[in-house]
Order: structure tokens, then C-alpha cells, then sequence
């Protein structure tokens, strides 16, 4: 059976420059892939290119053996779910109503289904959000906005999502009780991919951490395996001093010569 | 938060307004008649009363009417898709341009040869206008570019306004560019509303057809793109949709601003921010507000009629300038 996201030797250009060389990623059903690499790495380029926003330069990218250009825009979003770094909302249009556009490709803005229904107040129950489904955006708290947006990510119950930073905008226990749901969401037999900067709750909840440098693909495995003093140093500029403890494992990073 | 008011019963209330408004237009004029003169007039032959109410009164307010809903609905999709509450025909150049072409053909003599000449020529500057936006990029570069896009050609046909009437050859030619310019309905033939009608309700479809992708865009091109919306399209239909709409609406009622701005904030006042969900709305709005002005500057005691685009300014501008005042920024 094919991968649900297959990435082989895909390179994207912007403009003049090479922000992704040679990437090639197989992503299957139940993994929780950790992206991560330093500001500029490519993390965010990579995943709008999986998602089918961005145009990969060479290389294919393939939905479970499918090329994406070749999927209508509908088909590509009942497969993939993209959760975006930068999430406006331009209108004061309600929670629920925010929530209500992951079932889009469903054709859910033009009568809601009972199933369309039950998906976004699952999936706001799931994020947290369902006690605000009324209030306007306008009245949202940042906090309060960020788990709409990963509400609406999940409304769609595609196979794969694809997450940029789902948990910067969080406080402690949100970002604990998100990255826990995204695995809970794994294990179900889902995948999803999160572009991270907290490497402690990356090591943590993912199953599989790819870290990203310069646009390569530097490593790629298990959370030990990636997260080593040695990658720490060459990719990410930092000495690392690492700890395998009871709660997973404890990552101490110092400024490179101190 | 306050339930919003149900589409249906929102759109029977404007509906019912709009009636009233136009109902009530018959009976207002330099000629008194009665209700039941007026009724009677309008159902059945009573000679120059008929003449009056029919010939006069019936289509000097469906034209404002028409109009109105035009510019509402226009304003309503171009909000949607540039997702700024101040956007309007105006804002793209598209009025402006259409404006010009009226005013190019009356300079010309040619509306002297053929009757239709000028709201067609309306109409074809208001699609050139949309076209070269697109041209210049609409499919490609950001909304942010594509305004500031319309804002020169806004100026450009500005100017080239201006240029006519400085070199206007006569008196009554520079009184037929203020017409124009100021925007006014009077003295409007049915033949006028129907040359206009076709375009009004294509347009009105294309901007209806665009609602889904409009709803989409609520939350930005990137996830818009991403839940599946088809964005081309969407851009595509909305354009060309208030091309057509203003080249309508400035073909029977000239240049008239601010009614794509004021109706659609009204209508999320009552039917909430979903931008697909105020076009109707938004349409009802526009035409009420305008054949309801139109009424109110033929009640004003002045010797000199005032224009129906200086009275919907002297009430729009303020609206303006409220909305861009009192805008909240959502948190992201």
C-alpha cells in the first residue's frame, strides 16, 4: 500500500532561491512527525508544498500513490488538512462559523449536513473551543483563536494534517493538552505532521522528528535518534545536553562556546 | 453575541421596504395625485396622469432602485474578495472608468447618433477596467497590490474626467458631464432600465455564484486555497461580476458613490460578518437606500434639484468614514 504522503527528491525554488533540496518523505497512517530545524530552515515551505499550495519545482509529491496536481482542489482537501503559521480572520463571523469552513470541500457552506454537523462539534469539543462556538471571532482571545484554527483543521477528519506551529500561540497546559490530542489523533490511525520549535514536547509526543537544515533534510527518525548533541550542534548553532528521563526525555541547550 | 435576524425574514423586511419605497415614489411629485389617482393611473389608462406616473415616476425610481442594488451588491462581493470592509467599486477604479466611458461618448456627440451608445460604452470601460486589473495581476499578485492597482487607475480616469470637462466646447455639454459625474436619475426611460437590465442580473449571478468562495476567504488565500475554494475562479466572477453590475448601474444613474461601502456594513449589522450571507442583503439595502434618497431630494424645497450621487456623498462619506473608524482588528 502507498504512503499516505510520499515526498521523492522534491526541491522547491522561490524566486532565485533554493529553499527545499532534494527532500524525500513517506509519511504513513499513526505517525506524528515532529518538523523541526532553526528559523529559515524550510520547515513552513515544506509543509505548504505537501499540501498542495506550493508547486514543487522537481520532484513528485503523491497522495497515497495519487500526484496532487493531478487531484481537484476539493479531492486534495478531504485528504489533507493545512493548518497555516499566519491565520487572519477578516470577518467577525463566529467560532462555530470558523470551525465550520474544515467541511468546505464537503460542500458544508451551502447546507450543513447532520454528519458535517457532528464533525465540527466534535472537533471543537476536541480543541477545546466548544464553549466559545458562539462568540464572534472579533471577541477571541489569541489563545481562544489558535485552538478555532486547529478545530477547523480537524473538522475535515482528512487522513493527514499538516500543522504549521500548531502550538505557539498557547499557553503551557494548551500546548501539553494540543500536542497530546494530535497524538491521541495518531493513534487513531491518522497522521499528522507539525512543524515545531519546542524540540522538549517534540521529543516527547512525536513518534518521528525530521529536522530540516538549509533546506535538506538532516535527519530523520525517531525522537533519539534525531535529537543528538552533535545534530543539535551542526543544525541548529546550540551545545545540547541531553537527559533520558522517566517523563521522556530532558533537553538543556546552551549557546554554542559557553 | 445577538442571534442574527433569519436570511428569509431579513430579505421579506427589505423586500417589503422596497416596495413601500417605490410605491410610495409614485405619489410624490410636482403633479398631486391621490393614492387612489395614482393606483388607478398606474393600472389602467387615465391619460396624462398614466403618462406621469408611468412614463415618469414608475421608472425614475426602479432605476434608482436598480442602481442602488447594483452598487450594493457589487460593494458587498468586492468586500468579500479583498476582504476589507472599504472596499468598493470605486476603490478598483472601476466606477471611475465607467464614468469615463459615458463621459467620452457624450463628448464626442456619439450618445447624439445612437441612444444606447453611452450606457454600453459604460458598461465596456467598467469590463476594460476589470480586464486590465487582471491583466496587471489579479491572478497572481496579492489583494493589497490589486487595490493599490485600482487606485491609479482611479486617478487616471480621474484626470482624464477632469481633461473633458476642461476642454468641454460648451455650456449644455459640460452640464451633460456633471449628469454624469454627480450621478442622478432623473428623467430615466423604461427603454434606459431595460438596455441595463440584462447586465444588472448577469452580473448579480456571477457575484451569487462566487458566495462559497467569498465564505472561504474569511480566513485568508492560504487556507481558503486550502480547504479546497477555488480562488481563480472566485476572483475571476467576483471582477468581472462588479464590472458588470456598475457599468449597469452607472448607465442609468451615472457616477454614485458610497452605497457599495454603506449597504453591505448595514447588512452585517443584521445578518452577521459571513460575507456570503450579506449579498442578498446587501443588494436589498442599496436599492432601498437609493430609491428612498431619491424620493428625499424631490421632497427638498430647492429651486435647482439636488443630485442623487451628492445626496447618496453628503450621507455615505460620513458612513465612510464611520466604518474605517470603528473597524475592529481581529487577533491572529
Amino acid at each position: 500500500m502507498s504512503a499516505l504522503l510520499s515526498l521523492q527528491e522534491v526541491s522547491v525554488w522561490l524566486g532565485a532561491r533554493r529553499v527545499i533540496s532534494n527532500a524525500s518523505l513517506d509519511i504513513n497512517r499513526g505517525e506524528f512527525v515532529g518538523l523541526i530545524g532553526p528559523n529559515g530552515a524550510g520547515k513552513s515551505t515544506l509543509l505548504k508544498t505537501a499540501a498542495g499550495l506550493l508547486p514543487a519545482s522537481a520532484g513528485a509529491c503523491l497522495s497515497a500513490g495519487a500526484p496532487l496536481r493531478s487531484l481537484t482542489a476539493p479531492e486534495r482537501a478531504r485528504r489533507i488538512a493545512y493548518l497555516p503559521q499566519a491565520r487572519p480572520v477578516f470577518w467577525s463571523v463566529t467560532a462555530r462559523e470558523i470551525v465550520a469552513l474544515g467541511r468546505f470541500s464537503f460542500g458544508a457552506p451551502l447546507g450543513e449536513a447532520p454528519r458535517d454537523a457532528a464533525a465540527i462539534d466534535r472537533a471543537m469539543d476536541e480543541a477545546g473551543a466548544a464553549q466559545f462556538a458562539d462568540r464572534p471571532a472579533a471577541d477571541l482571545s489569541g489563545g481562544e483563536l489558535a485552538r478555532v484554527h486547529l478545530a477547523r483543521a480537524l473538522a475535515g477528519e482528512t487522513p493527514l494534517l499538516l500543522a504549521d506551529e500548531p502550538i505557539a500561540a498557547l499557553d503551557p497546559a494548551h500546548q501539553l493538552s494540543v500536542m497530546a490530542l494530535l497524538r491521541a489523533k495518531t493513534d487513531e490511525g491518522r497522521a499528522v505532521i507539525a512543524a515545531l520549535h519546542d524540540l522538549s514536547l517534540a521529543a516527547r509526543y512525536c513518534t518521528r522528528l525530521v529536522m530540516l537544515g538549509g533546506g535538506h533534510v538532516a535527519a530523520d527518525g525517531t525522537p533519539k535518534d534525531v535529537l543528538t548533541p552533535s545534530l543539535l550542534h551542526e543544525i541548529f548553532n546550540v551545545d545540547a545536553a541531553i537527559n533520558i528521563t522517566q517523563d521522556g526525555p530532558d533537553i538543556r541547550l546552551r549557546p554554542l562556546g559557553n | 453575541m445577538k442571534t442574527p435576524i433569519s436570511p428569509f425574514a431579513l430579505a421579506s423586511m427589505l423586500l417589503a421596504i422596497s416596495v413601500t419605497a417605490i410605491a410610495s415614489a409614485l405619489f410624490i411629485g410636482p403633479a398631486q395625485f391621490s393614492a387612489q389617482e395614482a393606483l388607478a393611473a398606474l393600472v389602467s389608462d387615465q391619460g396624462a396622469t398614466s403618462a406621469i406616473i408611468r412614463e415618469i415616476r414608475l421608472p425614475r425610481v426602479l432605476a434608482a432602485w436598480v442602481a442602488g442594488a447594483c452598487l450594493g451588491l457589487a460593494g458587498a462581493g468586492l468586500q468579500g474578495l479583498l476582504r476589507n470592509p472599504l472596499a468598493d467599486p470605486g476603490v478598483l477604479g472601476v466606477s471611475a472608468a465607467s464614468a469615463l466611458g459615458a463621459i467620452i461618448v457624450i463628448y464626442f456627440n456619439i450618445a447624439a447618433i445612437a441612444f444606447w451608445a453611452t450606457p454600453i460604452a459604460a458598461i465596456f470601460f467598467a469590463l476594460m477596467a476589470t480586464a486590465l486589473l487582471y491583466l496587471l495581476g489579479a491572478g497572481r499578485v496579492s489583494t493589497a497590490r490589486l487595490i493599490l492597482i485600482g487606485v491609479g487607475l482611479s486617478s487616471f480616469c480621474g484626470a482624464l474626467i477632469s481633461l473633458a470637462m476642461n476642454l468641454a466646447p460648451n455650456p449644455f455639454a459640460l452640464s451633460d458631464l456633471v449628469n454624469w459625474l454627480f450621478g442622478t436619475v432623473a428623467n430615466r426611460s423604461f427603454r434606459d432600465l431595460a438596455l441595463a437590465a440584462p447586465f444588472a442580473l448577469c452580473g448579480a449571478l456571477f457575484i451569487i455564484a462566487a458566495a462559497p468562495g467569498l465564505r472561504a476567504l474569511t480566513l485568508g488565500e492560504e487556507t481558503a486555497a486550502s480547504i479546497g475554494a477555488d480562488l481563480a475562479r472566485t476572483r475571476a466572477m467576483v471582477i468581472a461580476g462588479a464590472a458588470v453590475l456598475v457599468g449597469a448601474s452607472v448607465s442609468i444613474a451615472g457616477a454614485i458613490g458610497f452605497i457599495g461601502i454603506v449597504a453591505p456594513h448595514l447588512a452585517r449589522a443584521f445578518a452577521g460578518h459571513d460575507p456570503a450571507r450579506i449579498l442578498l442583503p446587501s443588494a436589498l439595502l442599496g436599492g432601498a437606500a437609493l430609491a428612498i434618497a431619491d424620493i428625499a431630494i424631490r421632497l427638498l424645497p430647492f429651486d435647482q434639484e439636488l443630485k442623487l450621487g451628492v445626496a447618496a456623498a453628503l450621507i455615505g462619506a460620513p458612513g465612510f468614514v464611520w466604518v474605517a473608524a470603528t473597524t475592529k482588528r481581529i487577533a491572529s
